[in-house]
């Protein structure tokens, strides 16, 4: 894609999302536990008066989480129109803005199986480092 | 076509406009004056004629105008009012508000029909009108005036979006956050700025008020659904041949504006079944010696906290016998069953799925799906529906629905650090098991955890069971709790959901809080245990349980209906002789083994024998601040007495209504939970119930109210004595 994109650290990764879905980020939200619900929805939290879900992609992608760690950082994503629903990432740390180009991108290599590579739209060359920009309809979808 | 923004107006304003028309057309029947209400209809379709012809709608303009000649005839006082013009009127009313509805076809509805017979009921007029009276013209000129000066009055209101409402409220709501946590902390430096004091308790009130009045806004009056029941009452009576009137009272009862919306339909329903089922036919009416017009009455009003809607006809009644035939032959119950069902209960099944007590199907009602709808579009309101009906006389339905679905009362309990709300609805009441408190302990049934409450077996639910905080086996828990329930105490909420009951188990309870109810994210549609999120007053959110989903959760297969007969029941598990039984066993003086049930003792007392003070021929020991008579059971029973050889007794109070006395034993051996096979003919004696055989021993049961009854009778007799 050409654009911008905004990145953040999740497990030692490097992810990027299309800055278009994107709301705010939110530095120590004090969320709340949802018992029973699916294992990836990490809880909900108080924005101003709306409901936020919060996804804990650690658990979406099947990383190891050895170390419990508190995660306070989220990412907020605009609802889509007709949406009432909001969604929002825990993520470790946010990163920088990035402008990336087509040519730069990359569909996910054949070898990316684990779980994660459901959920990537493309790979990034950056000069130092690759940045896995995830496809945000499929991760709101999963059920 | 012009802007759609605008368009969206117009229709908004003309659904109005016609909704007053017929509201006024079926107001012109009455004899009251009609001039006001006249006005009022005139001045709607002028305006409705005025915006469509702005926006071109030929059609619509057209037929508003050919109304607008008919009714002007009639402001002016030239045509006399009569069924048939109203008739006309109101199916042309119905043209147009279909017009507006679908206000891009509109141009392609056919007028022709209604306009003919308007323009009929002028040329009709024509013939006969020559006349025309001054003194009428002038007083019409005089309550036109009197109209205008109340359009004004109207003007106060102004149309606003929903959303944006809704957007209020929220932001409301966070600004009560807001000011707790500003309150919370400024708390500590009050005193040390000056004059901050004032302004923050003047924050404190506009922000309370700020969101009562935000609230308010939402609130609506079921004038508004009710005020479409004068038609199809009239419609309906017009095709069923009947004769009825409809009378309103309370219709500026206010009620959520989501509520008012869902009450629609069921309300339609039940005034449908009024008049088809309800109102009997005139020649029927006139032979049981009613007047001829059937009666079928809404009413709204307040009763503690919720609003009721009654819809009432004064028709036939429901017969009780077809219902109880109906229930058999459609297999909802047996014979035998119905014979223990109470009135209400056997009402109460109209509400079941799939029963229909109207012998035809007929066009408006009947079809067997109906009332099973109505309850559960009420029940999803949070409201219930009650039914009373007397043979003959007539029958009411009764709406109870809660004030406003948004914010809702409810209890914050906590399981292992999570906090929950819970709807007050479903509450019925909160219990503290204590070790020791006999009366409502909580016992085992297998690995099934029951609390007696009041003679009842109340099946326990814990709330971290179900939302699965901690997954350890079934039998550890089992022990777990067994062992803790020694030292600690339960907190147990009893929870009603129709015909379900069942006790939660919880680890704190909180405050009571009102608190504003949100959707639940579609993310946790799986989980049933929900039915919404809110946030709490330190601006966290919490779920707020949904009973109903707990229950079938945890797949309990409740017995349905046993509001009824629960006595009976409790009285035939008394009665069964061989029953689970918590007893006592103690000794007095002698060998003989007494046994009582444990729901009978209230405490225990170990006393000193020097404590016992012997006032006449009575013994008395001092407790709580008082003076407690105490018997000897072997002074009443045939059983042994030896002298005392122990120097400190027990003293066994038993839980009695009338009168506190205490019962000595010498020895509390043990307290058993066993299978009891009593047998109540081999032992015989006042004061005893039976006996059986515990551990092998004969163990006599005490009764203890006939045993307290004959120490108290000697009482009497001495005084009797005195007295001669």
């Amino acid at each position: 894609m050409n654009g911008k994109i905004l990145t953040f650290i999740l497990n030692h990764h490097i992810f990027g999302v299309d800055i278009t879905v994107v709301k705010e980020i939110n530095r120590n939200v004090e969320y709340t536990p949802v018992p029973q619900a699916n294992e990836h929805i990490a809880g909900l939290f108080n924005m101003r008066g709306q409901i936020v879900t919060l996804m804990d992609l650690e658990k979406l992608f099947g990383y190891h989480q050895n170390h419990k760690s508190l995660k306070t950082s989220c990412l907020i994503l605009k609802p889509e129109a007709g949406e009432t629903d909001i969604v929002g990432f825990l993520i470790d740390k946010p990163g920088d803005v990035v402008d990336i180009k087509e040519e730069w991108c990359e569909l996910p290599p054949a070898n990316v199986s684990s779980l994660e590579g459901k959920y990537l739209r493309e790979l990034v060359k950056l000069d130092d480092k690759l940045v896995m920009i995830l496809d945000v309809q499929k991760i709101i979808q999963v059920q | 076509m012009q802007n759609e923004e605008f368009i969206q107006d117009f229709i908004d304003e003309a659904t109005t406009g016609i909704e007053t028309i017929e509201a006024g057309l079926l107001n012109l029947n009455g004899d009251n004056d009609i001039s006001d209400n006249i006005h009022a209809i005139f001045r709607a379709i002028h305006s409705i004629k005025g915006t469509a012809g702005f926006f071109g709608l030929k059609k619509i303009v057209e037929l508003a105008h050919a109304m607008e000649n008919v009714l002007g005839e009639i402001r002016n006082n030239k045509m006399a009012v009569n069924n048939n013009i109203i008739d006309i009127l109101l199916t042309s009313n119905d043209c147009l508000r279909f017009m507006v509805d679908n206000v891009k076809e509109s141009e392609n509805v056919t007028i022709q029909e209604h306009l003919n017979k308007l323009a009929g009921l002028l040329d009709a007029k024509k013939t006969s009108d020559m006349q025309t009276d001054r003194a009428q013209n002038v007083q019409a000129a005089e309550s036109f005036k009197a109209a205008e000066t109340e359009s004004k009055l109207s003007d106060s209101s102004i149309r606003v979006n929903v959303s944006l409402l809704n957007g209020l409220l929220n932001l409301a709501s966070e600004m009560v956050l807001g000011r707790n946590q500003l309150l919370r902390s400024m708390e500590a430096h009050r005193k040390n700025i000056p004059g901050i004091d004032p302004i923050l308790q003047n924050i404190d009130r506009i922000t309370t008020e700020l969101q009562e009045k935000v609230m308010q806004t939402r609130m609506q009056p079921v004038a508004n659904i009710f005020n479409r029941f004068p038609r199809v009452i009239r419609d309906l009576a017009k095709q069923l041949n009947k004769n009825v009137q409809l009378y309103m009272e309370g219709t500026e009862v206010e009620l959520d504006k989501s509520i008012i919306e869902a009450l629609s339909e069921p309300l339609t329903h039940l005034i449908r079944n009024a008049v088809d089922h309800g109102i009997e036919l005139p020649a029927v009416r006139e032979k049981a010696g009613k007047s001829v017009t059937g009666r079928v009455m809404l009413k709204a009003y307040h009763e503690g906290g919720h609003v009721n809607i009654d819809v009432s006809d004064d028709g036939a009644g429901i017969n009780i016998e077809i219902i109880k035939q109906k229930a058999i032959e459609k297999g909802f119950v047996t014979a035998a069953d119905l014979l223990a069902m109470k009135e209400q209960e056997i009402l109460r099944m109209l509400f079941k799925q799939g029963f229909s007590t109207a012998d035809n199907v007929s066009d408006i009602s009947g079809r067997g799906v109906g009332l099973d709808v109505v309850a559960a579009n009420i029940a999803k309101l949070g409201g219930t529906v009650e039914v009373y009906t007397e043979l003959g006389k007539g029958t009411i339905f009764r709406l109870i629905l809660p004030l406003t679905l948004a914010i809702i009362p409810s209890l914050i309990v906590e399981v292992k650090g999570h906090k929950f709300a819970l709807p007050q609805v479903n509450l019925q009441k909160v219990v503290r098991v204590k070790s020791g408190d006999s009366s409502k302990r909580i016992e085992f049934i297998n690995n099934a955890e029951v609390l007696r409450l009041r003679n009842k077996l109340l099946p326990i639910i814990h709330l971290e069971d179900i939302i699965g905080v901690c997954s350890v086996d079934n039998n550890k828990l089992k022990a777990n709790r067994e062992d803790s329930s020694t030292d600690r105490i339960t907190r147990i909420l009893v929870i009603r959901t129709g015909s379900k009951r069942f006790g939660l188990a919880v680890d704190r309870i909180y405050d009571e809080e009102e608190i504003l109810v949100k959707p639940l994210p579609k993310y946790l549609k799986n989980c049933i245990c929900y039915s919404g999120v809110t946030i709490l007053g330190d601006g966290k959110t919490a779920m707020i349980l949904d009973v109903d989903g707990i229950a079938s959760f945890t797949r309990m297969e409740f017995m349905e209906e046993p509001t009824g007969n629960t006595e009976e029941q409790s009285v035939e598990y008394t009665e069964n002789n061989k029953s689970m039984r918590k007893l006592l066993i103690f000794k007095c003086s002698a060998n003989e083994i007494l046994a009582m049930d444990m729901s009978m003792v209230s405490r225990v007392e170990k006393i000193e024998c020097s404590e016992i003070e012997k006032i006449g021929d009575k013994e008395y020991i001092k407790y709580l601040d008082g003076s407690l008579r105490v018997i000897r059971p072997e002074d009443y029973l045939p059983i042994n007495k030896e002298p005392l050889t122990r120097n400190h007794l027990y003293v066994i109070i038993p839980k009695l209504r009338t009168s506190l006395i205490g019962i000595l034993a010498t020895e509390i051996r043990d307290t058993l939970e066993v299978e009891v096979h009593q047998n109540e003919a081999s032992i015989k004696s006042r004061g005893l119930s039976g006996s059986a055989i515990i551990n092998h021993r004969i163990t006599l049961f005490l009764d203890v109210n006939e045993l307290v009854e004959m120490a108290e009778k000697t009482k009497c007799d001495y005084k009797g004595a005195e007295v001669v």
